[in-house]
This record gives structure tokens, sequence and C-alpha cells, in this order.
């Protein structure tokens, strides 16, 4: 048997993987289908002589144990920490909200639009870094039993990460412009309308991640995301791992219940004694194993995960910086949420679930180079527009769609920063189909499955274990997103497989 | 022209034809389109209408003289609600292909639920008549319910070679394969046949639903599972005579070189005609038998062409209480009563694997394909089957003994199979099983029953103590372990069979 460890994608999680294993002297060579690495973390030039992140570029929940330990300041990546957090601007009917890191500067802006919710804001604040503390150890390793005794003594976190979002804040706070602005830290990507049940997790999931000193903090790499993954990749090389770009698998080899190794789209074929896949598991399982080759049951589950939460991405190449109204430059350099309240994404989430538009698609804005001038040309600025809660599944296909969502989103920036489409020079769409056919994302869902308690913690598969039962191939461990704890730039489900792969 | 009466059964055959076309979905024909209909000229339609109308079995509309539909005339589309009875017919009951024929016939109006379906019990008091027309002559048995899937395309034989526990690739076209099939446990899910009817079309039957199973192990597989259950019925022909009237009813088959479960594709009526129709050789009464599939729409004329070639050789329609007797002595075991499906266990110990089940003949380990269950059926292999399904002889002599008693004769003659389970111990000791169906054996003479019981107490000759009813007592009685089947005739599988030639 091979003692090589082949790793399945290139995006930031098959990286840290193929880093920690290399790192820990084993043979490792990672197979990446596209040209660049990064996966939904890639930074591409779209638009020419710009630097669009294709995917996530927020790195406020990646490990710092793991930058430290694969020494990232060594091979170039430069972190950036956004002065926001998240910022609503203001409309004709509501008033603009500012997050900040600092809980004092952000009472002191609230106090503005509402004296009960600037009083309430310490103590919210405090207690989901509490609940979130709480939270931390679970999702950053594999999972064991006596971890479900940790959620059942905490009944107040159960019930946060089990409710409507827009419920528990309102036990707390009034202006629909804080509620608005606190949905959009947490469900981007999710598919889920804040009314949802189980909307607290992804909330949760963030502070957990983000540090329990700050609340979910925007954190940026200089260059673009796609600088972590090239950290990533000098930091493996120089450890010795093999990367190879444009090299697609078609295959993961079964013998006897064991993988063997990968075949690629070419035809090569590359003996492995283990595989970590960072495909989506219905990818792994049912395109590169094959349905036939598993059991039914195991079949009947790979179908049952729930991959909503598409997204489209809007790049566009402006001008000057945008007006969103009542919002001052240092407030854009977080996240943008484009809504007056909790409803205007639940309206979103409504019309995905008919497999419609929304009239007003909820559009998440980042202006990357509000803190990076570097990523576009002198005198251009870079808005990234994500239009989340999508139907990937939209009723009369995403080519007739395409344009009309393009429409409707533009309308809907409009809206909200008047004159930006006078601004607009150049611009880039990519659609949840080319999130499916680009980077693999089953049905466009760029966490590899639905991020909500139903699919989380003890039930999402694991790198080795999926629902109490081990993986069905042995040798094989899964890496990506769609296993724990979940997606997001965090790293952590390629460490946790990297560290169940040396455990054995 | 003079008018003429209309000859034989032929005329009444398509008076009752032109009357079903009326329903309350389609109340209202012209004479020309039912002429066209049914293939009549339009002076014979015109003719039988008029008979149809002046018996006031249709109307006429006044507006346009189109022929009507006139709610609640007797023998028309609408079929009218029977008397609902044992409670077990479900609000909305489903009818048979077959329906108008064996309701017209069923004069105890004993029926039964069998998968939703309204099914006839006992067409006649009581089964017995239907019961020797399955030893003796030939019985009609409509058997629809059963739940049918068609599987299709280039991996439809890898598809059932993953799922069923037999190599159905050797399963070759015009063939039929009776196998099992399992869960990833080697826990029996079912038990069914497979007509292989071109290379890459099957036909699977089967008591339960199962869908969703073969939809889960085909996942990525080139090929087409459908259910089929409502667009054919099923009608078995089960009994010494049955190929006789087989042949007599159908054209373009050569029964006489029809093997134990072969498939042929014929046409309906002597001189055909009638359709197409699919026969395979097979039947759950042990006997000489034929099943006839036929799509819905012609299942009326199928049923006519049987009961008329029937007519000369003691042909009787025969309800499920008469097949139940019938399978019992041929030791057929009947999911739900005999076993339960893995499915509806509700305890891990009700599940059972084929060979407990009496199914091990259809596991077959040493064919290529990896089937659902292989690994564990192979672990089975080498620790051998904790169960066995046996068949039991009860002591006539003890049942006599204990009738005596309370002053009786044993109250089981006559007595449809009972499928109370009941416990099954070792002589004077603990239980090691239960008998799940019994009955007594109006052709053996015997009080038979099947019964699972623990693997040791398998061998045929050992001797155990069943429960038995006798009055408001539970006693035992001493039963002993015979191979099964219990009846099994030479002409069940013979070539060729010829009454009087085969027994």
């Amino acid at each position: 048997m091979s003692d090589r460890v082949v790793i399945v994608g290139g995006g930031h999680n098959g990286l840290v993987a193929a880093a920690l294993l290399a790192r820990s002297g084993r043979d490792v060579v990672l197979l990446e289908a596209r040209p660049e690495l990064g996966g939904l973390a890639a930074t591409r030039e779209l638009i020419p002589g710009h630097r669009v992140d294709a995917g996530s570029h927020d790195l406020g929940m990646f490990r710092r144990s793991v930058m430290e330990e694969l020494d990232f300041g060594g091979h170039g990546l430069e972190l950036i920490e956004a002065p926001a957090v998240a910022a609503v601007p203001a409309t004709a009917d509501s008033s603009a909200v500012v997050l900040w890191p600092e809980v004092a500067r952000t009472v002191e802006g609230l106090g503005q639009v509402s004296r009960r919710d600037a009083a309430a804001w310490p103590g919210f604040v405090f207690e989901l870094a509490e609940r979130a503390a709480a939270l931390e150890p679970l999702l950053s390793r594999p999972l064991e039993l006596a971890d479900m005794g940790r959620l059942l003594i905490a009944p107040e976190l159960l019930r946060t990460l089990s409710s409507p979002l827009e419920e528990s804040l309102r036990e707390r706070f009034e202006n629909p412009s804080l509620l608005a602005a606190l949905c959009g830290v947490a469900l981007p990507a999710t598919g889920l309308g804040p009314r949802a049940n189980g909307t607290g997790w992804p909330l949760l999931f963030h502070c957990a991640l983000g540090g329990s000193d700050r609340l979910a903090p925007v954190v940026r790499a200089r260059g673009g995301a796609g600088a972590l993954a090239s950290a990533l990749a000098a930091s493996a090389a120089a450890s010795g791992a093999e990367i190879r770009t444009g090299a697609a698998v078609s295959r993961i080899l079964v013998d006897s219940g064991r993988v063997a190794g990968v075949r690629l789209a070419d035809g090569a074929r590359i003996e492995a004694g283990a595989v970590i896949s960072t495909a989506t598991p219905s990818v792994t399982f049912l395109d590169l194993i094959g349905a036939p080759r598993l059991e039914p049951r195991f079949v009947r589950r790979l179908l049952n995960v729930k991959y909503r939460g598409a997204a489209a991405r809007l790049a566009l190449s402006l001008d000057g910086l945008p007006a969103f109204r009542g919002l001052e430059r240092p407030a854009l350099t977080g996240r943008i949420v484009l809504a007056e309240q909790p409803d205007d994404i639940e309206r979103a989430a409504d019309a995905a679930k008919y497999r419609r538009l929304p009239d007003r698609p909820w559009i998440e804005a980042a202006l990357p180079t509000a803190l990076d001038p570097s990523l576009a040309p002198a005198g251009r600025h870079l808005l990234l527009a994500t239009v989340h809660h999508l139907p990937f599944n939209l009723e009369g296909g995403w080519d007739a769609g395409g344009p009309e969502l393009l429409a409707r989103a533009a309308a809907e920036l409009e809206r909200w920063a008047p004159g930006i489409g006078g601004l607009v020079r150049e611009h880039a769409v990519l659609l949840p189909t080319d999130y499916e056919a680009e980077y693999g994302a089953t049905a466009g869902a760029l966490h590899h499955g639905e991020m909500n308690p139903s699919q989380s913690l003890w039930l999402r598969p694991t790198a080795a274990a999926w629902a109490g039962e081990p993986l069905p191939v042995a040798g094989l461990w899964l890496g990506g997103a769609g296993c724990h704890p979940g997606g997001g730039l965090t790293g952590l489900p390629g460490m946790i497989a990297a560290v169940s792969l040396l455990r054995g | 022209m003079a008018r003429r009466a209309p000859q034989g059964t032929q005329a009444v055959q398509r008076a009752l034809a032109l009357l079903r076309s009326f329903t309350r979905e389609a109340p209202e024909h012209r004479l020309s389109e039912l002429a066209a209909a049914h293939g009549l000229h339009p002076s014979t339609a015109h003719r039988l209408l008029g008979v149809l109308e002046a018996e006031g079995l249709i109307g006429r509309s006044p507006e346009s003289q189109a022929y009507r539909w006139l709610p609640g005339a007797p023998g028309t589309g609408d079929a009218g609600s029977s008397p609902r009875r044992n409670g077990l017919r479900p609000l909305e009951p489903l009818r048979t292909p077959f329906h108008r024929r064996t309701s017209a016939l069923c004069e105890s109006d004993a029926w039964r639920d069998w998968s939703g379906y309204t099914c006839v019990e006992t067409y006649e008091p009581t089964p017995e008549r239907e019961y020797w027309a399955v030893r003796n002559a030939a019985a009609l048995i409509d058997v629809s319910p059963l739940f049918k899937y068609e599987i299709a395309g280039a991996d439809a034989e890898r598809l059932l070679d993953r799922v069923m526990t037999r190599d159905i690739s050797k399963c070759r076209t015009g063939r039929v394969m009776y196998t099992s099939w399992c869960n990833e446990d080697g826990h029996l899910l079912q038990d069914g046949n497979v007509q292989r009817l071109s290379r890459e079309r099957f036909l699977v039957s089967a008591a339960e639903p199962c869908l969703r199973w073969f939809e889960d192990c085909g996942w990525g597989m080139d090929v087409d599972v459908r259910d089929v259950s409502e667009e054919i019925g099923v009608l078995a022909l089960q009994g010494p005579r049955a190929r006789a009237i087989a042949d007599a009813a159908t054209a373009g088959i050569d029964f006489g070189a029809m093997r134990y479960f072969d498939l042929a594709a014929g046409e309906i009526g002597q001189g055909g005609g009638g359709g197409p129709v699919t026969v395979t050789r097979t039947g759950y009464t042990g006997d000489l038998g034929y099943e006839f599939w036929v799509a819905a729409e012609r299942a009326e004329a199928l049923w006519d062409a049987l009961v008329d070639a029937g007519e000369d050789h003691g042909l009787l329609p025969a309800g499920l209480l008469a097949l139940d007797m019938a399978r019992t002595e041929a030791g057929l075991v009947l999911i739900d009563v005999d076993y339960v499906s893995a499915v509806d266990a509700e305890i891990e110990v009700l599940k059972v694997t084929p060979a407990e089940a009496g199914l091990g003949f259809t596991v077959k380990l040493g064919k290529s394909a990896d089937f659902v269950g292989r690994r564990a059926l192979e672990l089975e292999r080498d620790r051998g089957p904790a169960w066995a399904m046996v068949g039991l002889e009860v002591d006539w002599f003890e049942l006599e003994r204990l009738w005596s008693e309370i002053d009786l004769r044993p109250q089981v003659v006559g007595q449809p199979a009972s499928r109370e389970p009941t416990p099954v111990f070792a002589p004077g000791g603990w239980q090691v099983g239960q008998c799940t169906t019994r009955f007594f054996s109006p052709l053996l003479k015997k009080y038979i029953g099947l019964a699972t019981v623990r693997g040791e107490a398998a061998d045929p000759g050992t001797e155990l103590d069943v429960e038995v009813a006798v009055g408001y007592g539970r006693r035992r009685a001493r039963a002993r372990v015979v191979e099964r089947p219990f009846f099994n005739p030479p002409r069940k599988t013979a070539v060729d069979p010829t009454p009087g030639v085969n027994g």
C-alpha cells in the first residue's frame, strides 16, 4: 500500500491539510482541477487589471494557531483587519447603523437611533461571546460523545442556536437596521430567512470562530483572498508537498473497500494509501466513488443532504467610492448589509423557496479597495455585491434568470447608493450555476451543504465518520466545507482531516 | 332488413361492452363514435343500444339524441358502493381492473383489503369449492394488487443483480426468477418474481412497495424504474386444467413447450385479436398454473376469454382464502404472515435473513455481482442461520384426544388457514419458535402449519409441541417437523402438462 496521501481539491481546506501533513513528513500530492489555487477563496482577474475574489474574502474566522504553525507571515500573507464589522446604510425610510469591533463606539452610534438598543448592546455582546466561547471547542476538532454533554448543560446556548435569529434578537433590540445588520453577519450563504428555526446557529458559528474578544471581525488578506491560498501553497511546498493545478480528479479508486488512489480526467492514475477529499459529500461519494459502490442507505443519506444557499457574485469596477447613505468611509470597510429590516432577507428567502427571483434581491456588499487599493487600477474601486438566497433550481432556468437578476440587483444597488450606476465601468458575474460548474459546489451551495443545526455538529459529516458511523471507504477522509464544522474561511475541516489522518 | 335476434354470447358481450362505455366521467356518446370504438357495424351498435335503452340501462339526450349514462343503472361504469366489511377497507378503496367481473360474481360479499384494493375473500359463503377447484379443476384468482415495477435501461440487469440475492445475469429473456432481496445487514426485505422481458427490460412483482429502494440502489446507473402497478392487471389461473384453459383462451403461445418459470407473449382470444397478454408459468398454489399479465384496459377481455374457455373445465373464480389454503399446502411463505420484512420490523429480533425465512435457496453467494447484504450473508453462511422455516404436521390422534376432553371433535376441519402466530415448544420444554400459518388440509387430511423455529429444532422428524386452541383452553399438541412442500404434484413442473398423465 502506498504511503502517499492524495488531496482532492486545492481550496483553502485542501491546502491546509496538505501543508499540515507535509509538515508531519507525509508524502502529499494535492490535485486542483482549476488553473489557480484557492477554490471558493480564489482571487481571479475576472475584470482586467482587477483582483476579484470569486467567493469568500473574509479571513476573520481563520484559525490563528494554524497561521502560526504554518508560518503564514514568512510565506507572504499580510492580514488587514477592517475597522468596521458590519454597516447598514440609510434609506429614505430607515437610518444607518454601524457595528464596530469596539463596544463603546457601537453604543455611541446606536444612541443616535435607539437609546434602548444602545443600552442593550454591551450585554448582548458579552452574552454572545460567552455562548460562542462555550461552542468554540466543539468546532475545532472531531466531536466526541462527551461534547454532547457540553451542549446539553448550556440550555441558553441550545436555545439560541435552535431559535429563529430574528426572534432572539428582538428579545433585546428594536431598531430594524440594527436587526438587519446582525442578520447580515449571520445569514450569508445559508439560504435561510431570519424567521427560520435554527438561524441562531450561523451567528454563534461566526462569533465562536471570530474570536471571543471581538464580535465577528472582518479580516482581509492584502492582495485578495487568493493570497491565503498562495501562502498555504508556499508553506506546503516548503515542507515538500507536491501541488498540481489543472489536474482534475475523475475517480477515487477503491479496491476491496479501501482507497487505492485516484484517476485523473486525462486518464493518469495516482496510487495513494489515503485520500482526503475536499469536494462536497455529494461529489465525493456519488461522482468520484460512485453510488453503486455504496450501501443504499448511505446513498439515501447523501441524497438527503440539503444544498440550499446558492448565491451570485457581481463584481463592479467603479470610477469612485459609491455614495451609501449615512456611511463614512471607515464604515464601508466591513460587511455592507443592504437590508432595511430582517424581513427584506426573509422575503428573498421566501422567493427562493418557490424557485423565483426575489423582487428585491438581498445583497451583501463589500468594498475591498476601501482597505486595499492595490486590488484595482488607480482611481478605480472594486465593489463585490453578493446576492444571497437564490434558488439554484430557478424556475425558467438561469440562462433567462441571469440577466433579470442583474437588472434587479442593479436597481437594488441604486436604491442604496444613488448614482452608483453612473460609476460602473466594467463588471463581471458569477451565477449559482457557475459556482457549481467551475467549483463543484453542489447546487451552488457555497458552504457545501446548508448551515443549519440539522446539518451541523454531529449531523454533519466529519473527517472520518458520519452520523456515528465510519465512512464506508477505508482510507478516505473528508476535509471540505461539507464536513464539520462547516463552511467559511476557517481552515478547520482541512485541519481536522489532517489531524484525524495523522492519528489514524 | 329484417330484425334478427342476436346469436349466442357474443351479442351479450358486445352489449355489455357498450354499456361499460357509459360512465359518470364520460356520460354521453354518439352512435358513430361507439360503433367505431367497439369495432361494430353502426347498424349492430344501433340495435344493441336500442335494447339497452328499452331496458332502461341507458338514456337518450333529448337535444342531441346522443346516448346517455343513467345514474345508478346496474352494470354501467359506476360500479356503486358495496357494504363495508370487517373494517379493513380504506375509505377510498381501489378497484382492480377485474373488479366489475369479480364483484358481479361475489355472492358472499366477503371482501378483504389487499394493499388498498378491494379483493374477494371468497365468492361463495365458504372457500371450499374454490379450494377444490385449484386442486381438481382450475381456479381464476385476481392477484392484481401485487406491486409491479418495470426496470428498463442499459443498467437494468446491473441494478437487479445489485438488489437481488439471486444471479439475475443468469435469467435469460423469457424466463422468470423467484428471488429475495435484503437490506445492507442481510435482513430480508421481500421475496418476489423477476421477469426478463428483454435484454434491458424486466418486470418485478412484489407484495409490498419497493420503488424507493430500487431507486436508491440504482442511483447513478443508466436505468429507469417505473411503478406500473396500476397499469397491469394480473390473473392467476391455477389447477390441473389450467393448461387446457390457457390454450383455449389465448393464441400464439406454445403451452406444451412452456416450462416452469417460462414467460411467453401471446394474444387474448382463441384466434387472438383480443390484444397482447404476457403469460408466465408461475403461481402461488404449488399446482400447475399460469399467471396472465395484461394492460388494465384489456383486463376484462382477458377475464372473459378465460372464463369462456374454462366453462368446459370446471373453472371457478377463487378468492384469497382458497389461495391461502393452497399456498400453505405448497409450503410457500407469505410476507407479513410467516416473516416480517426488515422494513416493518419494529424490533431487531423480528428481522430474518432469507435462510431463516426458508428462502436460503434464493441466495447465491457465488454470483459475481456484489449485492446488497452480501457481506452479512457470507458471515451467516459461516456461522449458520439462527432460525429455520419448517413444515409442521400436528399429530391428529393427539388433537382428537385434546378435543375429546371437552366432548367435541377437533373443530379445525373446514376452516381457512389461521394467521395468528402461536408458540412452538421443545417437547414439554421451552419455546423454540412460533407457528405462523396452519390449517387442516382437506386434500392431505392433515393439520399442517408453517413455523419458524431455532436452527437446532429444524431437522425433519424432530418432535415439537405446538400450542392449539381447544375451546377456550390453550393446549399443547405434539407435532413433527416435515419437509416442505406438503403437496407437490408432478404436474406443477411437468413439461407438456397433460391431465391424467401428470396427475
